[in-house]
């Protein structure tokens, strides 16, 4: 008997909270569509009402998804908090998130879900070239424009089927290779000569930071040792372990180079090498930042750290916004590069922390987005794009500061 | 009408998940009712849902005898990459019996592990994961593109069609068979069955069999559908079908009330549930915590508490 009301009161309970967290937490078009058609008209007779009061119109609201991998690491956090900015900015955009989907299958589950939800552009940072076929083939049919972030198309037959799809817009990405093998240099610089490596498996869009990585190794010399992967699910412990094996087994190791330090990895890391009987005898370079990087460069265990591409997502959103807003900057893919900032010094770090790590610091201005779009800016060209981007560097966010 | 509720109250349990379904469709058909309700997106249902269907319908067999298995992702990885290997040697009109065979070798020689080796089968499911997550991981230099003539597939009367016949043969081998019905008495009774004369063993190791045949095609249902074996092909598909299997009914330590449905229905629920959310444009925030709850809701009303245990 008393189980059974427990069972009762359980489930009464719990349903109470869903129905608050439904009602609650789902946008103005859920609930009674009555009542969301209401709050909508509501919100948009507002908007439009603030629009005319700063002399803009609002006009069609358009919706774009966002596929992203998760948002609770720095870089994430940081597209979430800039492309809502960017849409709070431009007004006539509603962002759908899709967050959480890690292989190919979720993807293109996401992008269907995405398309259902009425999304006329998808932004997505693809797990993998095959993500980009079949999202390609997704959206064309569904006439849904989509583009990249922090990745381009490796694989030649994908890529040049994907170019001929008209939807597909470009991507926005980094010289992976080429800071790898800078970080490698800095390695070399701080006296190391024997390092293990954690490598990005091949096939991963991102395994160009292993030729980097190589390519600098014999340039400058350093003899890699062991090498370790990059664990599948992000794996904090199962990182730290092959950290651990190596440096047991290799005991000439004098540094260890992460091809990728997001999801925690860097931390945990930073951590560990902080914890060897002799700190700081073992280096760290880091492809990615992490939190806690101003404090292993204070104990001298963090050499360098390759990040702040965050806004890369904004310059491919912006791109993206203009083409569903009806004003295409290029009927050709759009490919463009971001820099990324290496990180070598204490000071550095609190440079990076203050602008880049504080994800809720916007660091461009809302007149800056703007002047990204045709909407604002009808002379805006994609030259305006890379000249943009090109200033980007620490001393750039300090002149910049806002 | 209280002892009406007595006599029926076992199979009003039962049909739970199916009226959980029913709410979660006529909720997110009222709330989102245009974009819910349109083809493409009911296509996309199935589309999603049908992979795991098939995993959930072959771990519905491993699940009667009260076991469960954590190998589908890695061993439809496993099984994506050897076929399309040999295939590759051989010609690619094998792929699809060469799915099915591979994935019924995968099966059988997890069910060997479990039943000569005597270990556990969560845990030799959970070593072939790992070799199959590996294997992939390692192959991945290895472009495996699903070839042009299948890509045509790739469309939700194909996915229906195979859902169709893979269940009905699945309802009737569990309903109507020995195989079924002997997996079911090993999930009530171990030893009872052995003292009965059931060769314990060899009908554990047909169920194990049988689910990698549903490995095997969940396998080319993924080629037709990612177009690729990657290093990520089947990344998570072993917890998203235990869930949907247990969300739609199916006891956790098997027996008598085993049954196919539960990994259909239970497969739509989570489909659905996460198709729905997004329409409505959930809080990202929010759409697991919500996820979690419903899918509480769902086995404290379903769980069959007498029966829970985990042990074969």
């Amino acid at each position: 008997m008393t189980a059974k009301l427990v069972k009762k009161v359980l489930c009464t309970a719990l349903v109470t909270v869903s129905l608050g967290i439904f009602t609650g937490c789902s946008s103005d078009k859920a609930a009674d569509p009555g009542q969301s058609e209401k709050a909508a008209e509501t919100t948009e007779r507002k908007t439009e009402e603030e629009a005319e009061a700063s002399g803009e119109t609002v006009g069609e609201v358009h919706k774009i998804g966002v596929i992203l991998y998760g948002r609770d690491d720095n870089m994430g956090a940081a597209i979430y908090s800039y492309l809502n900015h960017a849409a709070e900015v431009l007004k006539n955009v509603e962002l759908v998130w899709d967050i959480g989907a890690f292989d190919v299958d979720a993807q293109i589950s996401s992008t269907q879900n995405l398309i259902a939800a009425g999304c006329e552009g998808i932004i997505c940072l693809p797990m993998s070239d095959d993500t980009v076929a079949q999202m390609s083939d997704i959206c064309e049919q569904a006439n849904v424009y989509f583009s990249l972030m922090f990745r381009d198309i490796t694989d030649e037959t994908i890529r040049n089927d994907v170019y001929q799809n008209p939807y597909f817009l470009g991507f926005v990405r980094e010289d992976d290779a080429a800071v790898a093998k800078a970080m490698v240099k800095e390695l070399a610089d701080a006296g190391v000569t024997h390092m293990g490596v954690q490598v990005m498996a091949s096939g991963n869009p991102l395994s160009v930071r292993n030729d980097g990585m190589y390519e600098g190794a014999e340039e400058y010399g350093i003899t890699i040792d062991a090498e370790f992967p990059v664990t599948s699910s992000g794996d904090v412990n199962g990182n730290n372990t092959y950290i651990q094996n190596t440096l047991d087994s290799y005991p000439d190791v004098q540094a260890i180079y992460l091809t990728s330090a997001s999801i925690g990895l860097g931390e945990g890391a930073a951590n560990l090498l902080g914890s060897l009987s002799d700190p700081g005898s073992v280096k760290l370079a880091s492809f990615d930042v992490f939190d806690g990087m101003s404090d292993a460069f204070d104990n001298e265990i963090l050499v360098c750290a390759a990040g702040g591409v965050n806004p890369d997502a904004l310059f491919s959103f912006m791109v993206l916004y203009n083409a569903v807003d009806g004003n295409r900057l290029s009927e050709d893919v759009t490919e463009l590069y971001q820099n990324f900032l290496l990180v070598t010094s204490s000071e550095e770090c609190k440079l990076f922390e203050k602008y880049v790590g504080n994800t809720e610091y916007q660091i461009y201005t809302d007149e800056q987005i703007k002047n990204l779009a045709v909407r604002f800016n009808p002379n805006v060209t994609l030259k305006d794009y890379e000249d943009l981007m090109d200033l980007y560097s620490l001393e750039w966010l300090q002149e910049n500061e806002h | 009408m209280n002892r009406w509720y007595q006599d029926n109250k076992e199979r009003i349990a039962g049909l739970f998940p199916v009226i959980g379904l029913m709410c979660l469709f006529l909720l997110f058909s009222v709330t989102a009712g245009d974009k819910f309700l349109s083809p493409f997106n009911l296509s996309n249902i199935v589309n999603q849902a049908c992979i795991i269907m098939v995993t959930g319908i072959g771990v519905c067999f491993i699940m009667s005898h009260n076991n469960l298995d954590l190998s589908c992702g890695g061993a439809m990885a496993l099984c994506g990459v050897i076929t399309y290997l040999m295939c590759e040697k051989i010609s690619f009109i094998f792929l699809i019996p060469g799915c099915i065979i591979v994935g019924m070798l995968i099966g059988f020689l997890t069910g060997c592990i479990h039943v000569y080796g005597r270990i556990p089968a969560f845990l030799a499911g959970f070593a072939m994961m790992s070799l199959g997550r590996g294997i992939s991981v390692i192959s991945v230099d290895h472009k495996m593109r699903t070839p042009g003539i299948y890509k045509s597939l790739n469309t939700v009367g194909f996915y229906i069609g195979v859902l169709l016949v893979v269940s009905i043969i699945a309802i009737f081998v569990m309903k109507y068979t020995r195989i079924g019905k002997y997996n079911k008495l090993i999930g009530v009774n171990p030893i009872t069955a052995e003292m009965s004369g059931i060769n314990v063993n060899r009908y554990k190791l047909i169920a194990f069999m049988i689910n990698g045949v549903t490995i095997g095609i969940a396998t080319f249902l993924t080629l037709i559908r990612a177009g690729a074996i990657t290093n990520t092909t089947g990344n998570g598909v072993e917890t998203n079908t235990l869930i949907a299997v247990v969300i739609g009914g199916m006891p956790l330590a098997g027996g008598s009330k085993s049954k196919i449905g539960a990994a259909i229905v239970g497969a739509l629920i989570f489909t659905v549930l996460q198709n729905g959310l997004i329409i409505w444009q959930m809080n990202a925030d929010w759409i697991n915590v919500i996820k979690g709850i419903v899918f509480l809701i769902i086995v404290i009303l379903t769980v069959d508490r007498k029966h829970m245990t985990l042990t074969a």
